[in-house]
């Protein structure tokens, strides 16, 4: 049976439609960036004020979420997962959201939304992890696939350095 | 990205990672002007479909 492809965008145009605060990280941001890479999932990093976390709460049970248990579990978000500062790793019916309270080196929502760059997608503001923060935070993880990544991230860098010069 | 920070940027992935810098020089310059060309939403969908392929490649190979 064909593998049906994640509707991403789709995802992401309805977080940013329900006033869902975050800042698009990972795979995803790499590729809004320009990386022609593969991506399967939307990584976001998202504001933890209650009012936030209760929007991105009823997209979540809208998307009939569950969380990836590795013992098959039939588990839904839980509040108090999104409100900390850990990953919460989800199926949605139209494909993974990985919903971050804080990268790897502790940067929030308000860290990287301050020097995130907004872009029009679709008609919406998308804040995205800036570049130059992508490439150190794949620098730091040490892992193979976003190893991978980093040689067109920074050729994309050289490319906009070149642009502004 | 200023020059300057793509200096900074490249010094350092130069110190921590050179082999990712050669790398860097010798990727396809058409296929990424191709993929800067398209609308967002195309990039995420075709990075999509690109993921489910190779998904796809994986389970024919488990499975055969």
């Amino acid at each position: 049976m064909p593998v049906q492809p994640a509707e991403l965008a789709e995802l992401l145009a309805l977080l940013l439609d329900s006033s869902v605060e975050f800042v698009l990280v990972g795979g995803g941001a790499a590729v809004i960036h320009g990386a022609p890479i593969t991506t399967q999932d939307i990584d976001i990093v998202h504001n933890r004020e209650s009012a936030n976390v209760d929007r991105l709460l009823q997209v979540l049970a809208a998307l009939d979420a569950r969380v990836v248990d590795p013992a098959g579990r039939s588990l839904k978000p839980e509040r108090v997962a999104l409100s900390g500062s850990g990953q919460s790793l989800l199926r949605t019916r139209l494909g993974r959201v990985d919903a971050l309270g804080a990268l790897h080196d502790g940067r929030g929502y308000e860290e990287l939304v301050a020097t995130a760059e907004t872009v029009d997608f679709d008609g919406r503001p998308l804040r995205v992890i800036d570049l130059q923060t992508l490439i150190a935070i794949k620098t730091g993880t040490g892992r193979a696939k976003d190893r991978l990544v980093l040689p067109v991230l920074l050729e994309l860098a050289r490319r906009r350095a070149k642009d502004t010069d | 990205v200023t020059p300057n920070q793509y200096n900074a940027i490249r010094e350092r992935l130069s110190q921590v990672d050179p082999d990712v810098v050669l790398a860097a020089e010798e990727t396809d310059g058409d296929l990424l002007d191709w993929f800067a060309a398209l609308p967002l939403r195309q990039r995420l969908e075709r990075a999509a479909r690109m993921a489910a392929s190779l998904a796809q490649l994986r389970d024919a190979r488990t499975t055969r």
